[in-house]
């Protein structure tokens, strides 16, 4: 079989893990019309990677999916341009970063007393035994 | 027209005007490193250790400085 054109995409993985996520709450059909998708088949061929999400999508799927947008975007972008333009396009407009990342951002901010701190081998470690799990 | 009054229109926002440095760009990169595409919100034991962190690269960082601090030749 004929491998799909954006079936290693991180969107389309994303995708099939979100839905899969919110399989007990809403179908995919509820979730293709809260995103204003007119061919219900639409979620099954974006999972699948035979179609790539357009841009102007990504507010009203994101609300769908009860996901953030930045989060969306981030992965529509690298989509619809491969990740190397998708940087420079950020290192532009700026990084789309979620709501939960401004979270941490606040607590490192916070526990630090906005001293600005580096990202050390030791902090490295704590933060990847502390999320890991 | 107040800004109350306005209707919002949401999904999308202007960016936002608060700048993030190099280094908190890195603890980003670190964070979605970590956790893949599955954005966690902060958690009470990641806060917590974040914190013991912190304080333990400060303190690492005083010692270092008071040891070459230490190792400068005196004037006379």
């Amino acid at each position: 079989m004929a491998k799909k054109p954006h079936e290693d995409s991180r969107l389309a993985k994303f995708l099939d893990t979100r839905l899969l996520e919110l399989k007990h709450l809403k179908t995919q059909a509820q979730i293709a019309e809260e995103a204003g998708f007119v061919n219900p088949n639409m979620l099954t061929m974006l999972k699948q990677g035979s179609t790539k999400l357009a841009i102007d999508r990504v507010p009203s799927l994101a609300k769908a999916l009860e996901c953030d947008p930045a989060l969306l975007l981030r992965l529509a972008y690298e989509q619809a341009e491969g990740s190397t333009a998708a940087t420079a396009i950020f290192d532009i407009i700026g990084e789309p970063i979620t709501e939960n990342e401004r979270g941490w951002l606040a607590e490192i901010r916070d526990a630090s007393g906005d001293t600005d701190p580096r990202l050390t081998s030791r902090a490295k470690a704590a933060i990847r035994t502390v999320l890991a799990k | 027209m107040s800004v109350r009054d306005r209707q919002v229109f949401e999904g999308f926002k202007l960016p936002s005007t608060d700048p993030i440095t190099e280094n908190e760009l890195a603890w980003i990169h670190l964070l979605r490193s970590v956790v893949g595409d599955a954005d966690p919100p902060p958690t009470l034991a990641g806060v917590l250790a974040l914190g013991v962190t912190l304080i333990n690269d400060r303190r690492a960082e005083v010692r270092s400085n008071a040891r070459r601090l230490a190792a400068m030749p005196r004037p006379g």
